[in-house]
This record gives structure tokens, sequence and C-alpha cells, in this order.
């Protein structure tokens, strides 16, 4: 097994550690309904949005990163964005370190072919 | 050398005074407008604006609001120049300055709306509420006559946040920049009372005129 194998297995490996490395439990919904209940690296941080007017408003940035197989496996398919504003986006769910639930939908998809990773970089999200 | 200002300056100049007069006019018209809404049973939200002067701070209402709507703007002076042809060296010099409305509006997507769509309308619908209202008839001096000469909308320019990562709010800036033209004013010579004196004019049947002046003396 070459190296580059050996970096993709570790990855999916740590990505589904949640018991002892950085996994963390993710939910995955499809623009058909379809779910998947899978783990990830999850962020969610404050970031300072500049939004060039001289005055920064505070804001946050939030991602999850997963392993490229498990969602081809799951959905035939990989999230990305949904450009229709009248079609139901890819919606991603998880849990804050308190506990609190946030629903995100998918803003862009980094796919790294290379690593089998799929970033997917996360917006907030009204469904109601 | 002495001082020759005998009293404590604490007056603002006028270039404040502007800038919180739009201020107060921004907060005053919406204000109405959202009770005119009210009042006609129409959701009041498109009309309701957080106004704030000389703001610099960060503003952490979205920080643990992603779904935060209600836009801000913030009034601010950027320049003021005097016209040297327009002014007199001692008492009133006459000024002209840039004050910036700037405004920053916030979205959410949602089903049906796109929530960079609803950032950008929502700021630009906000900087519309401002030129309508400062340019207003009522507002042709800002309610400031003998200060203000005149009011001029000299631009709107509208940034999109560009960032390296998105943020999972919907932000939108906006400027919308006033130019006023008002009148500054100076410390002047406290007068001195030097003597009192009584004058009468009077008019002879000829039509000649006589000037009679009465002294006090001590």
């Amino acid at each position: 097994m070459g190296l580059r194998d050996l970096a993709a297995r570790h990855f999916q490996q740590f990505a589904a550690d949640t018991e002892r490395g950085f996994g963390w439990s993710v939910r995955v919904v499809a623009p058909d309904g379809q779910e998947l209940e899978t783990s990830g690296f999850s962020t969610d941080i404050a970031q300072l949005i500049d939004p060039e007017t001289g005055v920064s408003v505070s804001g946050r940035s939030a991602s999850v990163a997963i392993p490229l197989q498990v969602l081809q496996d799951a959905f035939g398919e990989l999230p990305q964005r949904v450009e229709a504003q009248n079609q139901t986006p890819w919606v991603v769910e998880f849990a804050d370190i308190l506990g609190e639930p946030h629903t995100f939908y998918v803003q862009s998809s980094d796919p790294d072919r290379a690593l089998g990773s799929l970033v997917l970089m996360l917006g907030a999200w009204d469904a109601t | 050398m002495q001082p020759k200002i005998a009293s404590l300056i604490t007056e603002i100049d006028n270039v404040e005074l502007i800038r919180d007069q739009i201020a107060a006019i921004l907060r005053l018209e919406l204000d109405n407008q959202v009770a005119l809404a009210q009042a006609e049973s129409v959701d009041p939200a498109p009309w309701t604006v957080d106004v704030y002067t000389e703001r610099s701070g960060a503003f952490e209402s979205g920080l643990n609001d992603p779904n935060r709507k209600t836009p801000f703007v913030n009034v601010w002076i950027d320049n003021e120049s005097w016209d040297r042809s327009a002014s007199n060296v001692m008492e009133r010099q006459r000024g002209n300055a840039f004050i910036n409305v700037d405004a920053v509006g916030y979205g959410t997507r949602k089903p049906g709306e796109a929530g960079d769509f609803e950032a950008a309308t929502s700021c630009q619908r906000v900087l519309r509420l401002c030129r309508k209202i400062l340019m207003a008839a009522p507002y042709t001096y800002l309610e400031l006559r003998g200060i203000v000469a005149s009011r001029w909308p000299q631009s709107r320019t509208y940034y999109q946040p560009t960032i390296d990562q998105a943020p999972v709010q919907n932000v939108y800036g906006g400027r919308f920049t006033m130019v006023v033209d008002f009148n500054e004013f100076s410390p002047q010579t406290t007068p001195e009372t030097l003597e009192v004196l009584a004058v009468q004019l009077q008019r002879a049947e000829t039509g000649e005129v006589y000037f009679d002046a009465e002294y006090n003396y001590t």
C-alpha cells in the first residue's frame, strides 16, 4: 500500500473515531430528503466579517470534512451548493461542544480527490 | 502673550451638529415609518433599522444569532474643507463636509430565498430609505436654516465582502455619502463698553437733518 492510500485510510479512521479522536457526529440531508448519519471533522468558530465600511461585523465560520467514499456510497453523488433559490439545498446538522444542535446549508464544496476528503463550507439555513 | 479668548469653549462645531442632525432625522423618520406601517397593519421589518453615529467597534449582534435580520446604519464625518472665497477671516467660514451613512444588511438562506440576495437588497433598501428621507423637501436645510446652505447626495457605493472563507452569515455593506455646505463660526472678541451715548435724529422743516448727541460725563 502506498503512502497516499495509507493517508486516505488514516483520514477515514480519524474522521470515524468519535471516542478517542476528533471525529464528530454529523447528519447530512440531501435535497430529496435522503439522510446520512455519519461522522467527520466539524468546525464552528467566530470570524470577523469586513463589509468594507470600516466597521467589522462579528460572524461565524462553519465547515465539516467528511470522507468522500462515505458520501459517495450513501448518496451516489457529492453534496454541493444548490444554486436555484426555489430548490432545497444540501443540509448539514451537528451539535456544538455544548451539545446545542445547529443546522446549516452547503454554501460551497471542496472535494480533495487526492486524500479522499470533502470539505463543505456551511452557511446559515432558516428552514422555518 | 496673554490669552484672548476669555470664555470656555464648549460649543461643538457645526459639522458635528450636522452629523448628529442627520442621525436624528434618520432615527425620527425611520421610527415614524415603523409606526405608519403598523398603523396600516403592514409588517414593519423593512423599515426597522438601528442607527449609530461614529461607530468603530465591531457589531456583535450576529455572533449568537446567525439569523439576525435587522440592518444598521452608521453616520460619520468623512472629511470637511472650507471655501476661502465665500468666507471671512474674522467670523464665518463656509464649510463643505462629506458625511457618510454606511449601511450593513444581513441575509439568511431559506426556502425560496438566497441569503446573499437578501443581504444585498436589505442594504440597498436601507440606503434607499436614507436618501429619500434626507433629500425630502422638508429637510432641504436639515432643519438647521442659518447653518446649512445646502445638502446633496454625492454618491452611493456598495461593497461585496471578499474573504477567503465564506462566513455563516450573509453580510453586505454600502455607503451613501451626503455633501453638506454650511457655515462654521469662530469665537469673537467680547465687546467692551467705551462710552454710553444717547442720540436723536431730527429733521427740520427745510429738510435738513440734525444729529443731537448726549454724553454722560462723570
